[in-house]
């Protein structure tokens, strides 16, 4: 299933995708972009390298679904933010940094979009990939998914 | 909004036992539960009283949470509320205290004292709430927490976890309704807080609506006939847990909703003619149940509901003079319910035995118990001194000025359920404490410890000193609660022991009497073992058809064909959107030549798409097809679109492609049979002919610009964004931005579980695959 071919373009794509779901994340507030855009990038990223490199080299440290999770985690964490400050639930804080230029609070929240799309899709992806397709033979790399059913 | 150390420091009342819950919940070891857990309950009950004692009431210290939407969080903080809060955490103080004897070094112990703890701070929420919704919230989160308690024992008692989910279905359906009432309220009183809503002026019709609504969360909460019968069901819960939330507060949740409400609703004609007799039949069932009891612990589960009824009686007449009684009465209740209830635990504890027919002469092991429990059987019964001939008195009094007939039904209700009350406290004390034991158990019953003793003691000793205290009570409690509920001063006699030979004292020796005579009466007679509980049959009986029809439409739509449920969804979404495909004749074409050859481009590959037969090549040229749609998306400049059109369009190819890998060992079967290609057309036609039809009206109808307008100048200004799109997403309508992630999150862990399943259905069952083979060879 490994194609060198692949394995080789996607060094250069991967890091490519991951650059640009970063650049969409960032501008995104004022040109097209955003964290959902962002996300898509992120999980086609994670797909391709799934595809060129199986799923065992592609397993992060902290899995998929918790990166989601996380994600998830992070949009309420900045939606509940500025009670902290007083301010009503929902409310973004902006302003100016003097070397980073323009700030702004929906950046976490995006940034949480992003995490959770991404993630959940890379997630989705993994399971598929993999869930046995014939007679219980399993691809390479399933095995390690599944140590801990009994 | 004023003097800013007062607004936090009342934030600490509900702060503090739940801090406390949270904390004994995690913690390691039982006795840290018990201090931290017994801990935030009395700096509730220091800073309520605190309060209370201030003077400076009423105040309404609020937290902003959507001010947009009129929604925050606001406390009422009068001479009522506090003094509810302020004896939620004394007796919350007392039974934590008595539940770390009772329930000694355990785990279930821990987890006990915790929600105990949690509970309290709802309970405590939702007295001092001033809008209707947060006292919803917290109204549901007492139910939730009831339903953790009285499954507490469910490892050894079957019967815990049936009870506790009855006890939860009936308060928590009840609710339902309520809510309805209190949005019905809002709307019509324009406001959602309690102490606005007082000064509303809502017609008579009005009152009724509100009053009809409200009553259910009111009956099924605090136990009313024909719902009481999660009551007594209840009792499989641990004593402590029984003695607090099953006699002493939640149960009363309903009472003081109708103390709330009664400036609000109380000139709807039904509100006496409703309340009454439903508060009469209560009160009268309730004693008569708890008389033929054999566990003293059942016969104070009956009491409460009999008490209760009395309440209701109370509230329903309605005047403000009847407010006072219901207070004090309330009050008067809690105190001596929950020491009796755990007077009931510490018989249990020393006598191992709860059956009527088994305890006797307990007085010799513990002298201490039995004047403890004479002291709160009195004040129960209503005898002097005690609190509870005060608020007996009062109650009386105040029947005697209402409407003939209700007064003849309320005066019957009460006179009956009060000799009731007499003779079961009577045979509750005598066959407890005198004669001579029944079983091994009471003979060899020991002394209980201190710590068993310590709780019951203080609240006998509350409920002493409240009677002789007496114009004291009236003074610095009575009054202003009273006066903070009806929003006037009352003209009302202070309250006494001894008032001269008045008709509620005639009443009161009558009563007295008769209880007296009627356990004399009733002396010898056999014991019911066990009582059935009226209503719960009834109450599973409903439960078990409800079930019966949910499996029913479950089944209509369980089974393994995808196909159906495409087409449901095809169907019910674009059905009614066909009649508009003839909108499209009415659409100006104006197509540039790019966008023609796009076009011509789509329509190519959808003739291919037509004459593919690999499925992984169809799903390619799917993805084509999209990417070109992304193309024609740029071309009428919106740049978005077909940014996320593009990514979304890979990825869907991507995991097309992967959940095909799942069914390559299925050939594609070519059917030839006609009726399901004609389904199938259908459904497709559908589809395709809505789509358009959805589509064409949008581009006929003229176009409404002032919400664009409203983002075009607003995005700037208050989002400091420039790209609408995302500054929607992100700030203007976050909340469904913050659900829709949510969702996606959940479809891709959905995706992850179904896909990780050890048994794929289709394999796991051999039928399921025999049925397919069979079609794809046919």
């Amino acid at each position: 299933m490994k194609s060198v071919l692949l394995q080789q373009v996607s060094r250069v794509l991967v890091p490519l995708a991951l650059a640009v779901g970063v650049a969409l994340l960032l501008k995104g507030h004022d040109e097209p972009g955003g964290g959902f855009v962002a996300g898509l990038a992120l999980g086609m990223a994670g797909v391709l390298a799934l595809a060129a490199y199986g799923l065992r080299k592609t397993r992060l440290r902290l899995s998929s679904e918790v990166g989601a999770i996380v994600g998830i985690a992070l949009t309420i964490v900045s939606l509940l933010l500025p009670l902290l400050g007083g301010d009503a639930m929902l409310t973004h804080a902006s302003g100016t940094l003097p070397i980073l230029g323009k700030w702004h609070g929906a950046l976490l929240f995006d940034v949480g979009v992003m995490l959770a799309v991404g993630c959940g899709s890379m997630a989705a992806a993994q399971a598929l990939w993999a869930t046995p397709t014939n007679g219980g033979q399993e691809p390479s790399g399933a095995q390690s998914t599944r140590q801990e059913e009994p | 909004m004023m003097s800013s150390p007062f607004e936090n420091l009342a934030w600490t009342i509900l702060l503090a036992p739940a801090l406390a819950g949270l904390l004994s919940l995690v913690s390691r070891k039982t006795t840290t539960a018990a201090v931290t857990s017994i801990t935030g309950s009395l700096a509730a009950f220091t800073v309520s009283l605190l309060l209370l004692l201030s003077g400076e009431t009423p105040q309404y210290p609020s937290l902003a949470w959507a001010p947009e939407l009129g929604l925050s969080v606001t406390l009422r903080l009068d001479a009522a509320t506090l003094a509810l809060a302020a004896m939620i955490s004394f007796i919350g103080a007392i039974i934590l205290q008595f539940a770390s004897s009772y329930f000694g070094p355990t785990d279930k112990g821990r987890r006990a004292m915790g929600t105990l703890a949690l509970f309290e701070a709802a309970m405590l929420g939702l007295v001092l709430s001033d809008g209707l919704l947060a006292l919803f919230v917290f109204w549901e989160l007492t139910g939730i927490c009831s339903f953790f308690l009285i499954r507490t024992d469910a490892d050894k008692r079957d019967d815990a976890y049936p009870a506790a989910k009855r006890a939860l279905l009936v308060t928590a359906g009840g609710a339902l309704p309520m809510l309805i009432g209190f949005l019905y309220l809002a709307h019509v009183g324009d406001s959602t807080r309690l102490s606005e809503l007082v000064r509303a002026d809502l017609t008579t019709t009005q009152q009724t609506v509100v009053f009809g609504l409200v009553l259910l969360g009111v009956v099924t909460k605090s136990a009313q006939w024909p719902f009481h019968f999660w009551l007594p069901g209840a009792m499989a819960a641990p004593t402590p847990i029984s003695a607090f939330l099953h006699s002493a507060t939640m149960v009363k949740a309903g009472i003081i909703l109708l103390l709330y409400l009664q400036p609000i609703a109380a000139g709807s004609p039904y509100w006496m003619v409703t309340l009454v007799p439903l508060g009469a039949i209560t009160c009268v069932w309730g004693a008569y149940q708890a008389l033929t009891q054999d566990d003293i612990k059942l016969l104070m589960a009956w009491s409460t509901v009999s008490q209760l009824g009395l309440l209701t009686i109370t509230a329903g007449l309605g005047t403000d003079l009847a407010v006072r009684a219901a207070v004090l009465h309330l009050f008067a209740h809690a105190v001596f319910k929950a020491g009796l209830f755990l007077t009931v635990g510490a018989v249990d504890h020393a006598a191992h035995t709860r059956s009527l027919g088994s305890l006797g002469g307990l007085r010799k092991a513990s002298p201490v118990l039995v004047v403890v429990a004479v002291v709160l059987g009195g004040s129960m019964m209503g005898l002097p001194p005690f609190a509870g001939f005060l608020s007996k008195e009062l109650i009386l009094e105040k029947v005697m000025l209402a409407h003939p007939v209700v007064h003849a039904i309320a005066i019957a209700g009460i006179a009956l359920g009060s000799v009731g009350t007499v003779a079961y406290t009577l045979r509750f004390l005598i066959r407890t404490f005198w004669g001579s034991a029944r079983s091994e158990g009471a003979r060899l019953a020991h002394a209980p410890p201190w710590s068993f003793l310590a709780g019951p003691a203080i609240l006998a000793g509350v409920t002493l000193a409240a009677g002789l205290g007496a114009p004291w009570v009236d003074a610095l409690f009575l009054e202003p609660a009273s006066t903070a509920l009806v929003g006037s001063v009352l003209e009302a006699p202070t309250l006494a022991l001894w008032h001269g030979i008045t008709p509620a004292l005639l009443w009161s020796i009558g009563i007295v009497t008769a209880g007296v005579l009627l356990v004399r009466r009733m002396r010898g007679r056999a014991l019911r073992d066990f009582v059935r509980v009226e209503g719960a049959d009834g109450f599973e009986s409903f439960m078990a058809v409800a079930q019966r029809v949910g499996r029913g439409i479950a089944k209509l739509f369980a089974g393994l064909n995808p196909n159906l449920y495409f087409a449901v969804i095809v169907l019910a979404g674009f059905g009614a959107a066909v009649p508009l495909a003839a909108e499209v004749a009415k659409i100006e074409l104006d197509v540039p030549l790019g966008g023609g050859v796009l076009l011509g481009m789509l329509a190519a590959l959808l003739a291919i798409l037509l004459r593919l037969r690999g499925r992984l090549t169809r799903a390619l040229t799917l993805g084509l097809i999209g990417s070109v749609v992304a193309v024609l998306f740029r071309m009428l400049s919106a740049p978005d679109l077909m940014l996320t059109q593009l990514l979304v369009e890979v990825l869907m190819t991507v995991f097309l492609a992967l959940s095909l890998r799942l069914l390559m060992r299925y050939p594609i079967a070519l059917r030839k049979r006609l009726g399901p290609r004609l389904g199938q057309l259908a459904v497709a036609l559908v589809a395709g002919l809505g789509a358009a039809g959805l589509a064409a009206a949008l581009l006929v109808t003229p176009r409404d610009t002032r919400l664009l307008s409203f983002y075009l100048e607003a995005a700037p200004e208050i989002a400091k964004g420039r790209n609408l799109v995302n500054v929607i997403l992100v700030d203007f309508r976050s909340l469904d931005t913050l659900v829709e992630t949510i969702v996606v999150v959940l479809a891709a862990l959905g995706v992850a579980g179904l896909a990780l399943r050890r048994e794929v259905p289709l394999r796991a069952r051999p039928e399921a695959t025999a049925e397919i083979k069979g079609g794809g060879q046919a």
